[in-house]
């Protein structure tokens, strides 16, 4: 894990995760819970309760991020 | 070190592999291409050049060199035809606007000029001090880790947590907007201009996307989904099927062989397959609602039990960044909501030059053991003695690296050159299995999974740490300050009568910052632009290469993951 705070910088990590890396590895019961949340939010079905499934298990140190592959696409490893 | 299977391939290049494989190419008896200057015939925000030094125009030959080849191979010479056509048209229809809009455009030049006259003097720090030659980079300056050395030399360190280095951040970025619409003010609404010639185009084959708002709302979502780590033609493409599929069978695709999708196909049928679930559930207007319903990080924990990472607990996300953070941001910029920002390599690039912090060099990473809450987090060093001592490192570089590990961990002081006069053999082999693991020399993708290992990813990171630009925002905190930033720059412009969205603002900034990497002969493939893949895919379909919307599916097979070592993709 990258980050044990991942609401706060972490300055060691010289490859921070974006929220794209974190979507990525989110469990599917918490998306499919997030998606149940946003419905309820915008008023279309009732409160799904607190999520209590699997938690997200982090974005590990040797995760090949979203940065590096744009780098790679863009060709940009030199 | 290796993976399983590579060691024959690891010292070749992409172009040494063609090579080799040239007599499997489908077009063998075509000559090896000469090697070429090419002009760059279009950026992605094809604003007009002619005012800027002519050299600026062109590539190095040497930067695309591999790139072209390997595209070049997979192609017939009336493909390239027909594609360079498809370029051309599209940038007609791109120039094509309307008197209004032209009267808009003079307009806002009028104002970009009117306050660059009130404003003259142009801060050293700007992209346009270069851009303009009122400086040039030191002979030495080559790469892009050369840029970044130069940079974090010359650039005053901002520190972005404090409000008024944010604001001197965002009058520098001013500079470069005004500069940017004064050279040429069809930047200003050119995103909003591109979505709608690229459905225009696009309703030339499928003419509902215009008309029916559950059309409309599908073939949006298929491109948005299709976008994730797939470039413009292919993801246009992709979408087309996929929005092909749902109007043949009222729902989106659930297997990959109907859109193709590249590697991250998986994770778009499993979009597709939530879409399906809530537009079964919620009908077409209650579908649109939620991906459109904004929702705190906050709230999501508080409220909801739900923990998103990389973000501040204020910052406001939409439903549709369920399907992904860039994609739900792309869906926003197709329905002409420019609201959010995004943070990719040149915005980050951008940001950082200013704050005179390009490298992302860090000798905590390098060097400090820790204890987290997780357990005990080992240094890059570390690891390294650790492979090391297991044998997973071997060779005739081990014994040296033990003796530059050991002299790094005897300094009393430490910095990034530093480091690098004291570990040399350390530094050139975490790049070249750096390169050799982006590049997934032998596979068909970057980063291919059967490279990964202990010592690559290892390489990876070191060589992020000593050599890399810092790409991407450090963290939710270094985010949020940055969307402040871009919130003042807008501020800027308002007050000088010139009202933007952040897509237009961002890709003006884009295009500077591209300019002035290739100043220092940096590479840079050029890109397209959705209007350009919407009219390569109606020509592809009128031509009978893609489906129309009534035609049978031909089966397509999704892009593998990665092939065996030696196979070369055609």
């Amino acid at each position: 894990m990258n980050n044990d705070n991942p609401e706060q910088d972490d300055p060691n990590n010289v490859n921070p995760p974006s929220p794209q890396d974190w979507h990525d590895r989110m469990p599917e019961e918490m998306k499919s819970h997030a998606w149940s949340a946003f419905a309820h939010s915008a008023g279309l079905k009732p409160h799904p309760g607190m999520y209590k499934g699997k938690p997200h298990p982090g974005v590990p140190e040797d995760a090949v991020t979203e940065a590096d592959e744009e780098r790679a696409r863009e060709n940009e490893v030199e | 070190m290796n993976g399983p299977g590579s060691a024959n391939l690891r010292r070749k290049s992409i172009v040494e592999v063609i090579r080799e494989d040239w007599q499997v190419l489908p077009f063998a008896d075509t000559p090896f291409p000469k090697r070429r200057t090419r002009p760059i015939e279009h950026y992605e925000l094809h604003t007009d050049t002619s005012d800027y030094d002519e050299s600026l125009m062109y590539e190095d030959e040497e930067d695309n060199w591999e790139y072209e080849l390997f595209e070049a191979a997979k192609k017939t010479p009336e493909a390239i035809a027909a594609e360079k056509e498809d370029l051309r048209l599209a940038d007609i229809d791109r120039k094509n606007i309307t008197p209004e809009q032209a009267a808009e455009l003079a307009e806002i030049k009028g104002r970009a000029d009117q306050w660059l006259g009130a404003n003259p003097n142009l801060p050293t720090t700007s992209a346009h001090h270069y851009i303009n030659k009122h400086a040039v980079f030191p002979e030495w300056v080559k790469t892009k880790e050369t840029i970044g050395k130069h940079f974090d030399a010359v650039n005053p360190k901002l520190n972005y947590a404090k409000d008024a280095h944010r604001q001197q951040a965002a009058d520098v970025l001013t500079h470069d907007v005004m500069r940017g619409l004064s050279k040429n003010s069809s930047a200003h609404g050119w995103y909003d201009r591109t979505v709608d010639k690229t459905l225009h185009k696009m309703s030339e084959v499928a003419p509902e996307i215009l008309k029916n708002p559950e059309d409309e709302l599908a073939f949006k979502l298929a491109v948005a989904i299709c976008s994730q780590n797939q470039e413009v033609h292919p993801n246009f493409e992709s979408g087309y099927l996929a929005y092909r599929y749902w109007k043949q069978n009222g729902q989106m695709p659930t297997e990959a062989s109907v859109f193709g999708g590249g590697t991250k196909s998986p994770a778009m049928v499993g979009n597709f397959n939530k879409i399906n679930e809530l537009w079964r559930e919620h009908g077409a207007d209650g579908l649109r609602k939620i991906l459109e319903h904004p929702i705190t990080i906050r709230d999501l924990k508080e409220k909801y039990g739900i923990k998103v990472g990389g973000e501040s607990p204020d910052y406001v996300v939409e439903g549709a960044a369920l399907l992904g953070p860039k994609i739900g941001s792309f869906f926003n910029n197709l329905n002409k909501r420019f609201h959010t920002t995004t943070f990719d390599m040149w915005a980050s690039r951008n940001l950082n030059r200013l704050s005179g912090s390009m490298l992302k060099f860090s000798p905590g990473a390098l060097l400090n053991d820790t204890v987290g809450k997780k357990g005990p987090r080992y240094s890059q060093l570390t690891k390294l003695q650790q492979l090391l001592e297991s044998g997973e490192i071997a060779g005739p570089e081990a014994e040296t690296m033990r003796r530059e590990i050991a002299n790094l961990r005897s300094l009393k002081t430490v910095d990034r050159e530093k480091i690098l006069q004291v570990a040399p053999t350390i530094a050139a082999w975490a790049d070249r299995e750096h390169k050799r693991y982006a590049k997934g020399v032998g596979y068909t993708r970057s980063y291919p999974k059967e490279l990964k290992s202990a010592a690559t990813s290892l390489a990876k990171n070191i060589d992020l740490n000593l050599t890399e630009l810092a790409d991407a925002p450090r963290g939710p905190v270094q985010r949020k300050q940055w969307r402040d930033i871009f919130a003042r720059v807008k501020d800027n412009l308002a007050k000088a009568g010139i009202e933007t969205n952040q897509a237009n603002l961002q890709a003006i900034l884009w295009f500077a910052e591209q300019q002035l990497f290739q100043l220092s002969g940096s590479r840079k493939k050029a890109n397209a632009d959705y209007l350009d893949a919407a009219h390569r895919v109606v020509r592809k379909i009128k031509s009978g290469e893609l489906p129309g919307l009534a035609a049978p599916a031909p089966a397509r097979q999704p892009q593998p993951v990665s092939a065996a070592p030696g196979n070369v993709p055609v």
